[in-house]
């Protein structure tokens, strides 16, 4: 993405919570539900396809009262893109730089806390949860926690 | 008049009842509603239904209630079969599963398979896999995966005084209360896989009780040899950890989550990996006790 693309949130097959400082966003086509500190939060919600990257810097300068460099804009749209949360994937402004090196250039620098997103999937089986009780040998490999070995008499054992 | 018990109430049927029960469905057959989901039993005999009874008495906590209701109706539909071999078998909405010999297992599936689809389709409340108990009339919730040590906590947390709400669901409702699932713990012997039963009245707890608040969330699992040394997270990070421990919350993520919100917002949330069981629930009522007292209590936690 060059500095001239306007990122636009995506919108579509999402469950979005409010919560303070933090919003969770649950995708319903992927089954993921991923956590956005404030930071991710404010840039995600300031992508509204009309803005380009330094204009979303000024916003979320303005949202969260703390200058805010470019660099972290890139580093919350290489995550938003990388899970999913923006229309339009975009390709990573730091080329030949790792995630790891890039955080710590501008960590140091950085007066707001560093966009990040956690995210985890979430279980389509119902049998997913319900203490290693099994009907195949696919919902013992769907609890991690159990012995995994094999389906036996509706337990998974080994 | 047929006679039958059922988990130790009676159910008296006129022959005529009984007979017209069969004319009319082909099969025996019972519905029931429980936390607002219909389910349609079907079974290839009576003594089989008599079990299909039992087992979902016993899965659901006695949370059921008979209702009148066609299998076409139904949210979720079991049929429960004797395969030629003398071996027993489920059909699930459609699927089967492959026959058991033995009929103490096919019961145990049935269990957890009754459980699950009704935690799943509850449409007004969210089933988190967790244990829960109470101190004083707010919860201690302890999400947890099977083999993470979540009834053994809760066993010795209500040995030392707390109120049993759960050894395996939080139920929680719209307003963000918690419900108690209080059925008998299911501990596993030292190195074992097959549960047993404890009743909690046998570790001089009690069980059950209202709606309450959430006071505590505590996320944590047994490693060995690891100390109990919690640290503060946020409510996103807690609510991204329990969300794979939700049941059926891919059917209604939007639901779930602001339920989730509702229900730990005030909550101190606590993570830490634990070892020694004794010391940890000694370490987390402790924490429990220094709790600010709740709004309008008038007394100290």
């Amino acid at each position: 993405m060059n500095i001239l693309e306007l990122p636009n949130a995506r919108k579509r097959g999402l469950a979005v919570q409010e919560l303070p400082n933090e919003v969770l966003v649950y995708d319903l086509e992927r089954d993921e539900a991923h956590c956005l500190n404030e930071t991710a939060a404010a840039v995600w919600r300031a992508c509204d396809g009309k803005k380009s990257v330094p204009e979303i810097a000024s916003a979320v300068r303005l949202s969260l009262g703390e200058h805010v460099s470019d660099d972290v804009i890139w580093l919350a749209l290489d995550q938003l893109s990388e899970h999913r949360l923006l229309e339009e994937e975009i390709s990573s402004s730091f080329s030949g730089q790792s995630r790891r090196e890039v955080l710590k250039r501008i960590g140091v620098a950085s007066m707001v806390a560093l966009p990040i997103i956690a995210s985890l999937a979430a279980p389509r089986s119902v049998l997913a949860n319900v203490s290693c009780a099994c009907a195949v040998q696919s919902d013992c490999q769907l609890q991690p926690n159990c012995p995994q070995i094999q389906c036996l008499a509706g337990i998974c054992s080994n | 008049m047929f006679v039958e018990r059922i988990d130790g109430e009676t159910i008296l049927m006129t022959a005529k009842e009984k007979f017209l029960d069969y004319q009319i469905a082909g099969r025996p057959s019972f519905a029931f509603r429980s936390y607002g989901v219909r389910v349609h039993l079907t079974a290839d005999d009576v003594d089989l239904l008599q079990t299909g009874i039992r087992v979902a008495k016993k899965a659901l906590v006695g949370r059921l209630n008979e209702i009148d209701c066609s299998s076409q109706d139904a949210d979720h539909r079991f049929s429960l079969h004797r395969s030629a071999d003398g071996g027993f078998y489920i059909g699930d909405d459609g699927a089967e599963t492959a026959p058991m010999a033995d009929e103490i297992a096919f019961a145990r599936l049935l269990n957890a398979m009754i459980r699950a689809n009704v935690a799943a389709k509850a449409k007004r409340f969210v089933f988190l896999h967790a244990g829960v108990v109470t101190v004083a009339g707010r919860a201690i919730v302890l999400p947890g995966d099977s083999y993470s040590g979540k009834t053994r906590l809760v066993a010795e947390l209500i040995r030392r005084g707390a109120t049993y709400f759960s050894d395996e669901y939080a139920v929680m409702d719209e307003r963000g209360m918690i419900h108690p699932f209080d059925r008998d713990l299911s501990l596993r012997p030292d190195g074992g896989h097959v549960p047993y039963d404890v009743r909690p009245e046998d570790l001089g707890a009690n069980r059950g009780g209202g709606p309450t608040a959430a006071a505590m969330l505590i996320l944590t699992k047994y490693e060995p040899g690891a100390a109990w040394l919690p640290e503060r997270i946020s409510l996103g990070q807690a609510i991204l950890e329990i969300v794979p421990k939700c049941i059926g919350i891919a059917s209604n993520p939007e639901f779930h989550l602001n339920v989730l919100h509702r229900t730990f917002e005030c909550s101190i949330i606590l993570k830490s990996p634990r070892g020694d069981t004794p010391e940890t629930a000694k370490r987390i009522l402790q924490a429990f006790y220094k709790l600010p007292a709740p709004k309008g209590s008038g007394r100290l936690i």
